[in-house]
């Protein structure tokens, strides 16, 4: 773990809002899905890890360890329903019990412009970015439903609430994760389920990386400064703040609060 | 809740100011708050109240971590006096929460007095901008910054939520939740809102307690009772750090009361005796209710001319 991690981590106040509970994390090899595992971790739960990278998986299953949590992997192709099976199965056999859901993995695919984009590419999208957020969250029902409840966070963007160039494929899955939350909330509630998602702006990850080079291939330092200038804050995300927010809709904080889309946009979203 | 062994705090040394902090969401954020290591100013209309929070607080550090202050939110030297108040004792403010409201005008809208209109939105509307403009004021002088969060409510977004001209004032608020993430964002100030849905407290069941847990069951998803905690921990997330991305947001802490869409139009408590009144309610302030019986009939407007 890097010292700015570490910094990040132990200076989220001590809290112990997950303790002894399991949260499975996909896509938690890197990014955001890294950080919210980390921080779930660092507030006291055990995590069950997914993604098809095996080698950053083993070296996030050692950083989970440095905070004191136990960390189950799951290595596998998240469009392949089989994954999802597995990875909630384990959260029962390694741990016993299943709290809470990060869905968060996901492809930005190619980025294409609206009318070039291949039907392949389509179907792809729906199959990384929207069913297995579909399939886990009917499996976690039985389980979380035993434990008088749980909480599912799942990572949509802002993508999902307004357009933008190139991201319409991206957008689409998006508005369809956010969709799905607001249905599974409805129909969860009763099993005390809370199911919310996160809608982040620009946060730096690979996916930024992507993005500033479609703006301006030759200059992504000014590709940056042009994405920064769309957001009142002035600058991207950084992944904590992202897995901040993630940690603070699976804990008990958010208790009463069910079927929101929150943006986590450093304002972007002010304007509709 | 905030049951962890938390020793840091998450406002650690943070100087909080509350409106409306004496009952309902405002008390349980202050709370809260001191829970997390802040010191905090608190004002409401209700001095009763209020001193009886301060007595309330055992002797020691919590209760020099608290100010009170009686106020009228709708007046700018009150407001300015509440802000004065917490650098005096505390130093620089770093988190305003704009909490204080009223039930305000109540009945049909075509009887909806305009004194009665105007008075719902002096506290509701005009106390928010006053809490925004001089807890911003401060920020700004001091230059570290800050989070401002207002209570809205999802009768602010929603239609049929709540009373009319109630409704109208926390839509207010809501737009200028967005407006002020806007300006102020070059001063690194944040501002979000809560809509809290059905929460227990005075001001929410106005005294339908029961009929109130009758239409939550049916209206409200999650089977959870809404409670002033479950809004004051929403606040203390948009107050600290955590959400230093998070700016200009209406945060639902409503047991998905919004995402439910096919039912959201239903009788509120008390829907069927609220068309027969007209008049002006002021919640917990301790005003007493100004309200008349209307009869068909009696009003001038119901006979053409």
């Amino acid at each position: 773990m890097s010292s700015a991690d570490l910094d990040y981590l132990s200076g989220i106040g001590g809290i112990k809002r997950l303790a002894s509970r399991t949260v499975v994390v996909t896509g938690a090899a890197g990014g955001i899905g890294r950080a919210a595992a980390l921080r779930c971790a660092a507030e006291g739960a055990n995590i069950v890890a997914v993604d098809c990278d095996a080698h950053a998986l083993r070296s996030l299953v050692s950083e989970v360890n440095q905070l004191g949590s136990d960390c189950s992997m799951v290595e596998g192709d998240i469009s392949d329903l089989a994954t999802v099976e597995s990875m909630m199965s384990v959260a029962e056999t390694a741990f016993g019990r299943l709290d809470g859901l990060v869905n968060n993995a996901a492809t930005s695919g190619k980025l294409s412009p609206f009318e070039t984009a291949e039907p392949e590419e389509f179907a792809r999208m729906i199959a990384v970015n929207v069913q297995p957020v579909w399939r886990s969250m009917q499996l976690a029902r039985a389980p979380m439903a035993r434990r008088k409840g749980g909480a599912i966070v799942n990572i949509a963007s802002l993508a999902a609430l307004r357009a933008e160039r190139g991201v319409a494929l991206y957008g689409m899955t998006k508005g369809a994760v956010a969709n799905l939350t607001i249905n599974a909330a409805l129909d969860y509630a009763s099993a005390n389920i809370r199911v919310n998602a996160v809608c982040p702006g620009p946060v730096e990850t690979p996916m930024l990386g992507k993005m500033e080079k479609i703006i301006d291939a030759s200059n992504t330092e000014a590709a940056r400064k042009k994405i920064a200038s769309t957001i009142p804050l002035r600058r991207c995300a950084t992944v904590w703040e992202i897995a901040g927010a993630v940690a603070f809709l699976l804990s008990d904080d958010a208790s009463f609060i069910t079927g929101v889309l929150l943006p986590v946009d450093g304002g972007k979203s002010v304007k509709q | 809740m905030n049951n962890n062994s938390n020793t840091e705090g998450r406002l650690k040394d943070k100087v909080a100011v509350i409106t409306g902090g004496a009952s309902g969401i405002g008390l349980a954020t202050l709370e809260h708050f001191l829970q997390e290591g802040a010191r905090v100013v608190f004002g409401d209309m209700n001095a009763e109240n209020g001193d009886k929070v301060m007595t309330s607080l055992s002797s020691g550090l919590r209760r020099e971590h608290v100010r009170f202050l009686q106020l009228d939110v709708s007046r700018e030297q009150d407001v300015i006096d509440l802000m004065t108040l917490a650098e005096s004792e505390f130093g620089p403010i770093d988190i305003v929460f704009n909490n204080a409201g009223i039930g305000g005008s109540i009945g049909p809208l075509v009887d909806t007095e305009v004194d009665h209109w105007d008075a719902t939105f002096e506290v509701n509307s005009r106390g928010v901008f006053l809490g925004i403009k001089h807890g911003a004021r401060a920020m700004i002088r001091h230059g570290g910054g800050g989070s401002i969060i207002n209570t809205a409510s999802t009768a602010g977004i929603s239609g049929g939520t709540g009373p009319f001209a109630y409704s109208a004032t926390k839509a207010a608020v809501l737009s200028m939740t967005k407006n002020a993430a806007l300006e102020l964002a070059e001063h690194h100030i944040r501002v979000n809102a809560v809509c809290p849905g059905i929460i227990f407290t005075p001001l929410g069941h106005g005294g339908l307690e029961e009929e109130t847990e009758a239409v939550a069951r049916i209206i409200q998803p999650l089977d959870v009772r809404g409670e002033p905690r479950h809004v004051a921990s929403a606040v203390l997330y948009l107050g600290s750090e955590e959400s230093a991305f998070i700016t200009g947001e209406a945060l639902a802490v409503d047991g998905g009361y919004l995402a439910n869409g096919l039912i959201a139009v239903h009788p509120l408590p008390g829907a069927e005796q609220k068309k027969r009144y007209s008049g002006m309610t002021y919640g917990t302030t301790g005003k007493a209710p100004t309200v008349r019986k209307l009869q068909s009939g009696q009003d001038k407007w119901r006979h053409h001319e």
